[in-house]
């Protein structure tokens, strides 16, 4: 009888036994950490428009939007015969042409202009359109005049800038753009740099002292000079590595994924990969100096393992876990890089919406004017991105090692808006 | 300890050389040269030979070095190509420039990131390590062009507040102080928040770990007020880090400023690299490179004696 009792107990424990949850952990996580959990939301904001920029994009970010401008009032009734019209609040000049009603008239010659009224001499009728008589206050538009500067609104949430383009796409395309790049800096330099770090770190002496002497008189320079030369002595029309690339390479010339001047963009990545990978080959060739020590290498090489070998097979996989910690501590970075030298007016070429660019000088000269908007959102989004990076790095941190909860050591911050950069 | 400061002098010129020659090769190695931005393409093959000649630079390339190198004695670093500006001259006019930012900049990271920092681990688990931890990753993350442009330009907006330097120049201390901290207290107060984001963060796990150390124990257990175990035992060895952090960014901050330089409109060393580098200048920025190694070289001794300060169990050979 105590076995009849007994069975069906355990099998209700077993049956009440929690089921891990996958998302119910997540969630909890998140409810734990909640600045990591807004930290991974902004990142993935990132990604999401990044990579669905054309979808999400509302316009063109290349292209300047128009509307019809209203240039001013009629003062007085014209007939169909009157040449002179006066004009109240004219915002239009001799040769342009606008339209009244069903009619368009050109502007030919400027008679008075006092206090908010113009007199003008006008041609009726351009265009073949035919003249009609006018009543005192029907309006004149310009149409298809650049939309530049345009206050945020429905249409354009936020607003245009001086070329009419809409900033909330010039924003998403940013992302897209700022991601590239940093996704193609980082393949290049980790993948550079943790090979020079390992060879340099396990083959040891003459090549070791000279590659670090010459990555220490590299580091002499401030980050953003090294960074502006390299930029300058790489990115020049008739470089060398230009030209390798446009030829030799299937690195498309033109527009690919949507980005106009790829090459440029391209060589912009190759420029930051470089600087880079002078970061991670001297973190590398540390972590390998201490690596090399351990008893399983001297093993492999007493059984007559060739140092290419050990490198391969013993000393790469073991830095594998120190790459990914640097490519995510390295990636917003390279987008903050990217926005400093496009700031500068080196970076990306002229139309290509990038977060830098569109904080530079023409659009800072705009927000001294009052409108603001064109500079303000694009640093927004920058910030936001290297924020989020941050409080994801400090979370993933607290999470993976409890110890740290006390300490928030380690390598300090993913991406520094601070000093220097 | 002398003979250690000594010798760290001695190896200076070394240096000195080293990265000198290496500016020198890495801006001849271009295709593009100072002719071809002076020139573009208007110039004929004439003019362009006779620039080449007048700047000695179809001269070889070793006697091109020396020739530079003999001027530096006399102090002549060379000039620019475009209206031939002396570099000295340059220099003069924008070192107390970037000088005066760098210094006001350190002291406010300092001032900011360390007190936040030591509340930030005294006070552990509390609402102001909470804070101050918030705060230090606003400040790290938010890039300085960004605050600096936002501050201008809402500051002209809604204060009808510009910087004065837009107005009427630079103004030096000496001078003018009041209108001189007008122009340099934003600028620098910017920079100096990115910096002191990371500075809260290392002083406050610095300042963790030494105070889990048993001599701290033994000072509370001794019976000392909390400010005495801060201040005098704590403090001076968690600074460690914090020293080296400043002596890193001393060296970002003298030509890495730019941005904010540009910003604010104060015509310093920073905007001098950038723009010489931009035009290919190649003797500025040889001259430019060889001063900051030498500045670079200079704070990293200083840094290695405050070490030995702060810890006197560091004793160098």
């Amino acid at each position: 009888m105590a076995q009849e009792i007994v069975a069906p107990i355990v099998l209700e424990e077993e049956a009440r036994a929690p089921r891990p949850n996958r998302l119910r952990r997540a969630l909890s996580l998140a409810r734990q950490h909640p600045l990591g959990a807004f930290g991974l939301v902004c990142v993935l904001m990132l990604f999401g428009a990044g990579i669905f920029a054309n979808v999400v994009a509302p316009y063109d970010p290349l292209a300047s939007s128009y509307v019809d401008n209203e240039v001013g009032s009629l003062v007085e009734s014209v007939s169909a015969d009157d040449t002179t019209m006066i004009i109240a609040n004219p915002e239009t000049g001799i040769g342009s042409v606008i339209h009244i009603d069903q009619e368009q008239v050109r502007v030919d010659f400027i008679l008075t202009e006092s206090g908010a009224e113009m007199e003008v001499e006008v041609i009726r009728g351009a265009n073949d359109t035919i003249p009609a008589d006018h009543e005192a206050g029907a309006v004149f538009v310009q149409p298809g005049a650049v939309n530049k500067l345009a206050s945020p609104s429905l249409e354009h949430p936020f607003g245009t800038d001086r070329a009419g383009r809409d900033v909330l796409s010039r924003t998403i395309w940013g992302a897209r753009i700022s991601l590239m790049i940093g996704l193609v800096s980082i393949a290049v330099g980790i993948s550079f740099g943790s090979l020079f770090g390992i060879v340099s770190g396990y083959i040891g002496g003459f090549v070791d002292s000279s590659i670090q002497r010459g990555v220490d008189m590299l580091l002499a320079f401030p980050a953003l000079v090294l960074l502006l030369a390299i930029i300058t002595v790489v990115g020049d029309d008739s470089s060398a590595v230009r030209k390798f690339l446009s030829s030799s390479t299937p690195v498309p010339d033109g527009t690919f994924w949507g980005i106009p001047n790829f090459l440029d963009i391209f060589v912009v990545s190759l420029a930051i990969g470089l600087a880079v990978a002078v970061g991670t080959a001297r973190i590398i060739r540390g972590a390998v100096l201490s690596l090399k020590e351990n008893v399983y290498i001297e093993a492999a090489r007493s059984i007559g393992a060739s140092p290419s070998r050990i490198m391969r097979s013993h000393i790469m996989p073991n830095v594998l876990a120190l790459i990914v910690i640097l490519a995510s501590i390295f990636l917003p970075v390279a987008i903050l890089a990217e926005a400093a030298i496009s700031f500068l007016g080196v970076g990306v070429p002229e139309p290509t919406p990038s977060w830098g660019a569109d904080l530079s000088d023409k659009n800072r000269e705009d927000a001294l004017q009052g409108y603001w908007w064109p500079a303000f959102f694009a640093g927004f989004a920058l910030s936001l991105v290297v924020l989020g990076f941050n409080l994801l790095g400090d979370a993933f941190r607290d999470i993976s090692d409890p110890r740290l909860r006390g300490g928030g050591s380690g390598p300090p911050g993913a991406g520094r808006g601070g000093s220097g950069i | 300890m002398r003979e250690y400061i000594l010798r760290r002098l001695l190896v200076l010129p070394l240096i000195m050389l080293g990265v000198s020659f290496l500016t020198f090769l890495m801006f001849r190695l271009i295709p593009g040269d100072v002719v071809d931005i002076n020139c573009g393409f208007q110039c004929d093959e004439e003019t362009r030979a006779a620039i080449r000649e007048q700047y000695g630079l179809n001269k070889p390339l070793l006697t091109q070095y020396w020739d530079w190198l003999a001027g530096i004695p006399a102090g002549d670093l060379g000039s620019s190509f475009r209206g031939h500006l002396p570099v000295t001259t340059e220099l003069e006019r924008r070192m107390p420039i970037t000088i005066q930012l760098m210094i006001m900049t350190m002291a406010l990271s300092a001032g900011l990131g360390i007190p936040l920092g030591m509340l930030s681990a005294v006070r552990q688990g509390s609402v102001w390590d909470g804070v101050a931890r918030f705060t230090s990753i606003l400040w790290l993350s938010v890039p300085a062009f960004y605050s600096g442009t936002l501050i201008i330009v809402f500051g002209a907006l809604w204060l009808n507040w510009t910087p004065p330097q837009f107005e009427s120049g630079y103004v030096s201390p000496l001078d003018d102080p009041i209108t001189n901290m007008q122009e340099f207290l934003l600028p620098a107060l910017i920079l100096a928040f990115g910096s002191a984001g990371v500075i809260i963060r290392v002083t406050r796990s610095s300042m963790l770990e030494v105070m889990r150390n048993d001599y701290i124990r033994t000072a509370w257990s001794k019976g000392l007020r909390e400010r005495s175990v801060i201040w005098r035992h704590a403090l001076k060895n968690a600074l460690i880090p914090v020293v080296t952090l400043l002596g890193l960014e001393a060296g970002g901050l003298l030509g890495g400023a730019v941005i904010i330089e540009s910003i604010f409109g104060l015509n310093g060393v920073g905007v001098y690299t950038v723009q010489s580098v931009i035009s290919r200048e190649l003797l500025v920025v040889q001259a430019l490179a060889l001063i900051f190694a030498v500045i670079y070289v200079l704070i990293n001794l200083v840094v290695d004696i405050l070490y030995a300060w702060l810890d006197p169990r560091i004793r160098y050979a």
